[in-house]
């Protein structure tokens, strides 16, 4: 069985977990807020309370029910608070399973002679679908099933006995089971993003306006006043 | 506190993608549904996780043993089309939209289909209906859908999907194809989408805004193209080989390629009943060709009318998607060819077939449940 610290093979399979690791960045997913499956959009819920807050203002102007304003105004922030606890509790879990991410880089790293070689080309890709739904980029019921069981048989464990690998990835497919029920219990999924974030990757959520003009071009359609090309 | 109640509402009952048990016991579950209703294939995603995708075509038992034998009053996709000679076939959509003219020109994928109006019809409701159950809603869930539909699809054809979708879904809007991908993948601005459909190739350039007409071109190139040129090559070289467009078409899926290279292309047709290996190696290179220099002229006219100020970013970032992104080589080859009107870096959607459909989704579940309520 062929040394894997010697292996050029084993070297470039351990910088690409490494960089599959790197990738899980979860600042760059707040920021990003929205674009991920698993994070809510911070900034859009915002909009929705102070567009909500303001309504209530302007209600209080005209209208004369006490408190109803108020009342509005406490609902939503508790709303906020509420999905703000519940994202945190989502970040936590992701943050295990990068954290078990880079152990299992770690463990492959200090893999000596007589351990099994995985086949490389198969280990990349599950690495990378790994990486992807850690990123939410993936819905998690495709990522966290036979991807892992074939990670698993990819690395040889079960066969040649190495149960730490074995229990690393068995941890991990543990914690994205539990992103991915915590995910459905808070929103379900967002719409998994289909590329590598672009320049874009940046912008704010979509203003309302443009659902606005989406909901005008529709209401033109079903009126009959909606010209062609639009 | 009725209107205090309504306000509450609407920002308590956002449409929720899981459509578990919420906390607000008096608000009835909603599902966001995203729909990309394609020539040849369509995809659903579904807030609750589900994403499935079935081929646009729906079939009928011919007779009272068809209907027997199949055991299903309807057939989809490749079920109806493996079993089309005891069905009544039809792929309701032409082009990305409902296909209102009878007929069919010999050598093309429509000749396999029956056409009239009033089957293409109910078969586009049936589909669709299908397609919508794929997505596995609950019984009790309101269900809010954006319904992407090729850029140029006329008035009257968006109206009628509408009509069709509003059978099977409580709230229903309907957006270009291309838009839907650049909003799922979050390339609102400075972007130029390709989606390269079976019955149309569909551009748009992204700006921050809803695209206008300009913004938007569709040409004939794409899946549908290729399928028809490459049987024609392959009679004319072997006229006695027994291919038929569906047997083109899936030669194409499997083998269709783009990149250089030595590897010949066999595939095995009958030639007077015996299976046969036959060299396709040209033939598929040529077809699949035909999409290069449309696409390059579309998107050349898109930036040459584009403000001058910002043509660098459009061409930064050309974006292919739909099943004809799948094409090997093709990215490299349509890149290769933008150097020489001033360079571009393309690239392609990771996931194709649903990045319509995730994009649709997104919107519906983004979109605010208040404009939600002001759909019909």
């Amino acid at each position: 069985m062929p040394n894997a610290e010697a292996n050029p093979a084993a070297v470039d399979l351990r910088a690409r977990i490494a960089s599959a690791s790197r990738r899980v960045d979860l600042e760059a997913i707040m920021k990003a807020g929205g674009k991920s499956a698993f994070v809510l959009p911070v900034g859009r819920i915002e909009a929705l309370v102070r567009e909500a807050v303001d309504r209530a203002l302007a209600a209080r102007k005209v209208e004369s029910t006490p408190g109803e304003a108020e009342r509005i105004e406490a609902d939503a922030k508790r709303r906020l608070e509420d999905l703000l606890v519940r994202q945190r509790e989502v970040l936590r879990l992701k943050a295990q399973a990068e954290e078990a991410l880079l152990d299992l880089a770690r463990r492959m790293e200090a893999t000596g002679p007589g351990a099994p070689i995985p086949d490389l080309a198969a280990l990349a890709r599950q690495v990378a679908a790994m990486a992807a739904l850690l990123r939410g980029e993936t819905p998690a019921a495709t990522a966290a099933g036979e991807p892992i069981r074939a990670l698993l048989a990819g690395l040889g464990a079960g066969s040649a006995g190495d149960d730490r690998l074995d229990r690393i990835l068995l941890q991990l497919e543990r914690l994205a089971a539990a992103v991915e029920g915590t995910e459905r219990r808070m929103r379900g999924l967002a719409p998994a993003a289909s590329v590598e974030p672009g320049p874009n990757a940046e912008a704010a959520s979509p203003p309302l306006e443009l659902f606005r003009a989406i909901l005008e071009e529709n209401l033109k359609l079903t009126r009959g006043d909606a010209a062609e090309g639009t | 506190m009725e209107k205090g109640t309504g306000r509450k509402t609407t920002l308590e009952t956002r449409p929720r993608m899981d459509g578990g048990a919420g906390d607000e016991a008096s608000a009835r579950a909603t599902l966001a549904i995203g729909i990309d209703l394609g020539t040849s294939r369509a995809a659903i995603s579904a807030g609750n996780g589900e994403r499935r995708f079935v081929e646009s075509i729906v079939g009928w038992p011919r007779d009272p043993l068809a209907a027997r034998m199949h055991e299903a009053p309807v057939l989809f996709g490749r079920e109806a089309l493996e079993n089309r000679l005891s069905l009544r076939l039809y792929r309701p959509l032409e082009k990305g939209v409902l296909k209102t003219t009878d007929g069919a020109a010999s050598g093309t994928l429509a000749e396999e289909f029956l056409s009239d109006p009033e089957g293409n019809f109910r078969a586009a409701r049936e589909l669709l209906r299908h397609l919508v159950s794929l997505g596995q809603p609950k019984r009790d869930e309101r269900l809010y859908g954006v319904l992407a539909v090729p850029a140029q699809a006329s008035v009257e054809s968006k109206k009628a999907l509408l009509e069709v979708a509003a059978e099977c879904l409580d709230r229903v809007l309907v957006v270009s194809q291309p838009f839907a991908v650049a909003y799922g993948i979050g390339a609102l601005d400075g972007a130029l989408i390709v989606d390269i459909g079976a019955g149309t190739t569909d551009l748009c350039r992204m700006h921050g805004s809803l695209p206008a007409p300009d913004d938007q071109l569709t040409i004939p190139a794409a899946g549908d193209a290729v399928d028809e040129l490459l049987l024609t090559r392959i009679r004319a070289r072997h006229p006695r080989a027994q291919v038929t467009i569906t047997m083109a078409k899936d030669l194409k899926e499997r083998s269709s390629s783009l990149v250089d290279g030595k590897d010949r292309i066999t595939a095995r047709f009958p030639v007077e009943g015996v299976p046969t290996d036959l060299d396709v190696t040209e033939e598929i290179h040529a077809a699949c060709g035909i999409l290069v220099d449309p696409i390059v002229e579309s998107i050349r006219t898109l930036i040459a009318t584009y403000h001058p100020e910002f043509q660098d970013r459009l061409r930064g970032n050309v974006v292919l998607s739909g099943g004809g992104s799948l094409l090997p080589g093709l990215a490299s080859r349509v890149e290769q060819k933008l150097a020489g009107f001033g360079g571009g870096h393309v690239s392609c959607v990771r996931d194709p077939l649903f990045a319509g459909a995730d994009g649709a989704l997104r919107l519906a579940a983004e979109m605010p449940l208040e404009y939600w309520d002001r759909v019909g």
